[in-house]
């Protein structure tokens, strides 16, 4: 191809990226705190199913968009958040039990990623079934009441009490193992 | 107040909860669950409606030549740049990762992939012409160019052209050095960054890339704005310039 000619000289770039500030009105402000104020902590819970970072980064990140879209209804907004990312995750798991792809335990985060004492709690945690995971990252992590947890579960109390007991015993037992 | 193991597993669970290493962490990630929320028919994330065919053209290069190679993947969205950080990191069916990071143009996005074997390759990501996205992926393993047979049917040398894939128009220019170019094509005029001779926007009028018939012109600049120089072309793409 050959040159054809001149052409004034480009100015700029104009490419539309929309800018949407969830700190524009107070709905967004009050989201967005919250949001940041716990969205790791989601991310934590959803890795105890997914075994996936990135997953489970999907999944908070699609509890938090259900969320804000609710979030002038909700009145703890925290716990209902929580509970997303507990129903996600399970819809996840069953979506990868119909692909054949289950993980069955979390695998190991990367070392790196691992404070000293966290392979060792992790590896632990790994010996746990799914819901004793959830109960203890709820109780310990997000130090949430027994009652709470069994909002977020949707089970009583009493069912909690047994699945954080158990784990607590499994996990003491790992720990003096890995250690 | 929590003892013995159980305040250790609250200590370690905290300190992993610290180190995770998100990409939607914090406001940039609130302000990207905000908009997403703003759309009633958001309904599953943007990843997974086109994730498969990213990885997938890049994995069917890597089947065909050993190394990676060239994809443009087209994506319709109202916030296009936004949608695709939502990308970050993802996993292929066979171990390949993409992750994606802002470059200093506001509208290019650098990405990696990591490859099963160890090697990557970068992916550049252009919001060409809203609503469409298109993707860049280039080889850098081997002779740094594109490869062949994975940009469609585009040139095979250095010369300027423009061709149909995936649904978007891609371009090429001969010179490293142009990092701009003006395309004028069908009453349109559109002003697209290029990355390393390649660009990419979706076809005028929502009209069909592989049917659009037209002439066209392409103006490439430099960085400071200097003009490099300027081609036709003519779609369809009839071969090697």
């Amino acid at each position: 191809m050959e040159p054809i000619g001149y052409v004034k000289r480009l100015v700029s770039v104009t490419i539309t990226s929309r800018e949407i500030s969830p700190g524009s009105d107070s709905a967004g402000g009050a989201f967005a705190e919250v949001y940041c104020r716990m969205y790791r902590s989601l991310v934590l819970l959803a890795y105890a199913t997914t075994a996936s970072v990135p997953e489970a980064e999907d999944i908070a990140q699609d509890a938090c968009v259900q969320l804000c879209r609710a979030f002038d209804r909700i009145r703890m907004p925290e716990a209902w958040a929580r509970r997303a990312v507990i129903s996600l995750s399970t819809s996840w798991v069953r979506r990868r039990e119909r692909e054949r792809m289950l993980f069955a335990q979390p695998t190991a985060l990367p070392a790196a990623l691992l404070p000293e004492d966290g392979v060792i709690v992790w590896n632990a945690l790994t010996s746990l079934s799914v819901r004793q995971r959830q109960a203890i990252l709820l109780r310990y992590e997000a130090d949430l009441s027994e009652r709470e947890i069994a909002t977020i579960l949707g089970c009583r109390p009493g069912t909690v009490k047994s699945l954080l007991s158990r784990a607590l015993d499994t996990l003491r037992k790992e720990m003096e193992d890995y250690a | 107040m929590l003892e013995g193991a159980e305040a250790r597993i609250a200590v370690s669970l905290r300190e992993i909860r610290a180190g995770l290493p998100l990409a939607h962490d914090g406001d940039p990630g609130a302000r990207e669950a905000y908009a997403r929320a703003q759309r009633p028919h958001s309904r599953s994330s943007p990843r997974r409606r086109w994730s498969g065919a990213l990885l997938a053209s890049v994995l069917v290069g890597l089947g065909a030549s050993g190394v990676a190679v060239a994809a443009v993947v087209s994506h319709a969205g109202s916030d296009p740049v936004h949608d695709f950080f939502w990308g970050v990191p993802q996993k292929g069916p066979h171990g390949g990762r993409l992750a994606v990071q802002p470059s200093e143009e506001p509208h290019v996005l650098v990405a990696t992939v990591t490859l099963p074997d160890a090697q990557h390759a970068s992916v550049y990501v252009s919001a060409a012409h809203e609503p469409a996205v298109c993707l860049l992926v280039q080889n850098t393993l081997g002779d740094g160019s594109v490869g062949q047979g994975t940009c469609g049917d585009g040139p095979q040398d250095n010369s300027a052209a423009v061709w149909p894939m995936s649904g978007v128009l891609v371009g090429a220019v001969p010179d490293t050095t142009i990092s701009r170019v003006r395309v004028t094509l069908g009453g349109q005029n559109l002003e697209l960054a290029v990355v390393d001779r390649y660009f990419a926007f979706a076809p005028p009028d929502n009209a069909s890339a592989s049917t659009l018939v037209g002439q066209g012109q392409i103006v490439g600049y430099d960085s400071s704005g200097n003009r490099i120089g300027t081609w036709a072309f003519s779609l369809p793409y009839s071969g090697r310039s």
